[in-house]
């Protein structure tokens, strides 16, 4: 009699602390607790050690089969290197124009990408079921690393950083996005003046797209056209790639116009990335300190 | 000898979660995209300890479950708890079973794949009550289910060669031998 109660005892007392865990994690919360940073990091550096063989014999295998294609892509290569040369060129005339129409304006800051520290890192481990989008890096706090950063790779965006330990941090990626960590976009158009905006609202699962939603109606969206960050929302810098038009369609109330994006970035395939310091003070930095 | 094994085994489950981590990252090739596979070697081995190790009157695979779950649901998920509640709720319920079945070869195996599914479902279900993801029921068992189930039971049969005539062996070291 007193075994069984007790089992019951024990089951009600679980179930209690499973709720309240629960609870506790899903409140709204940017700062980790001391055990989870410390759990964190210890995980984190045995995992180095753990990857270390494991991504040798990846690189590898990559290698090998890298090699079959390396006399085509060298071809392509070099005839790429010459347009770089006249690119490179343009930019540094462009800046040079950029800076004097600065200087002409007396505005010092401006809120683009050359203005941003890079931090370089790589990817440690993956969510290891796939529910939630995270990837863990191995930078953290100390190395600058702190929460809402974005996160990108040669190709595009990826996602931000969610939460920081001293020596890692967690990346929410792209299709890991919902309606409270939308960005703000603009689609580039080429030979338009105005560029339209948006809003990145959210992931299609089965279509492995992103949607996003138009400020207002807009006839011109087309499929191929490139989506960019806006900078406005405070969060995410100017001038992010985030991906290409697939297809555009009315919502249900045929007011404004939803379009499917595909990110540029390869969110499965994922090996180093780089850490996007937003320099300028944010919207929200700056309130917060005028209430503190 | 005999004090050692239990960190021994507490050893060989932090590398296993930590290799979840990492297999995670890696795409196995000759699969179709939309295939996930999720790791629980943590799970299983696990389970093999409680097959295998544990006594009547012991909880080593239920108090080990309680810790690495924990560091489970710390590292690769936002929300805390849902993993210790499956790991450890299925790893109860295999021990109840244990006291009427025989430790032998099919037995393991058929309860590394009911264990495993029982798992994956029971964590599906806590992540949409609590609202992670919106997957339908239809989509997950295509997607998630079948690969992960088959991914796991060859993992548990690995497990199986390794460990279980090890797992036997340390039982009797730990438990029986007197010196």
């Amino acid at each position: 009699m007193f075994y069984k109660k007790r089992r019951l005892f024990i089951l009600m007392i679980s179930l209690i602390i499973i709720v309240g865990l629960i609870g506790f994690s899903l409140r709204e919360r940017t700062n980790l607790t001391i055990i989870e940073d410390f759990i964190h990091d210890s995980v984190g550096w045995a995992q180095e050690v753990i990857n270390m063989p494991i991504a040798f014999t990846t690189n590898v295998a990559g290698n090998i089969k890298e090699i079959r294609n390396v006399y085509r892509e060298n071809q392509q290569l070099k005839s790429s290197l010459d347009e770089i040369r006249q690119l490179e060129y343009e930019n540094q005339e462009l800046t040079k124009e950029i800076d004097e129409l600065k200087e002409l304006l007396d505005k010092s800051e401006s809120d683009f990408l050359q203005n941003f520290d890079a931090i370089q890192a790589s990817v440690m481990a993956r969510s290891k079921d796939q529910w939630f989008k995270q990837i863990t890096i191995n930078k953290g706090t100390q190395h600058g690393v702190e929460p809402n950063m974005s996160v990108v790779t040669g190709k595009g965006m990826i996602g931000k950083v969610q939460t920081s330990s001293p020596f890692t941090s967690t990346v929410l990626l792209l299709n890991g996005f919902d309606r409270t960590n939308r960005i703000s976009v603009n689609i580039y158009k080429g030979d338009k003046e105005t560029d339209n905006s948006g809003f990145i609202v959210g992931y299609d699962e089965e279509t492995e797209l992103l949607l996003l939603e138009m400020n207002d109606n807009d006839k011109d969206l087309k499929e191929g056209q490139y989506v960019f960050s806006s900078g406005l929302g405070g969060v995410f810098p100017k001038g992010l790639e985030i991906g290409e038009v697939v297809d555009v369609e009315a919502d249900r109330y045929e007011l404004t116009s939803i379009a499917h994006v595909r990110p540029s970035a390869d969110l499965t395939d994922l090996n180093h990335v780089i850490v996007i310091d937003r320099s300028m003070t944010t919207v929200d930095e700056q309130t917060e300190e005028e209430e503190s | 000898m005999k004090r050692m094994i239990p960190f021994l085994i507490a050893l060989i489950c932090f590398i296993l979660v930590i290799l979840e981590g990492t297999l995670a990252q890696i795409n196995p090739p000759f699969v179709k995209d939309e295939w996930v596979f999720v790791s629980h070697f943590l799970f299983l081995f696990l389970l093999y300890v409680t097959i295998f190790f544990e006594k009547e009157s012991t909880y080593y695979a239920i108090s080990l479950s309680i810790i690495f779950s924990l560091i489970i649901d710390i590292v690769y998920t936002d929300v805390i708890g849902v993993y210790i509640f499956a790991h450890t709720a299925v790893l109860y319920a295999v021990r109840g079973l244990m006291k009427v079945l025989q430790s032998n070869f099919l037995i393991a195996l058929l309860m590394t794949i009911v264990g495993v599914v029982a798992t994956d479902i029971l964590i599906f279900f806590l992540y949409n009550v609590i609202q992670v993801h919106v997957d339908s029921w239809d989509l997950y068992w295509k997607h998630r289910l079948i690969p992960t189930s088959i991914w796991n039971s060859l993992f548990g049969l690995l497990i199986y060669l390794i460990f279980a005539k090890k797992l036997t062996k340390w039982s009797y070291i730990k438990f029986e031998r007197s010196d």
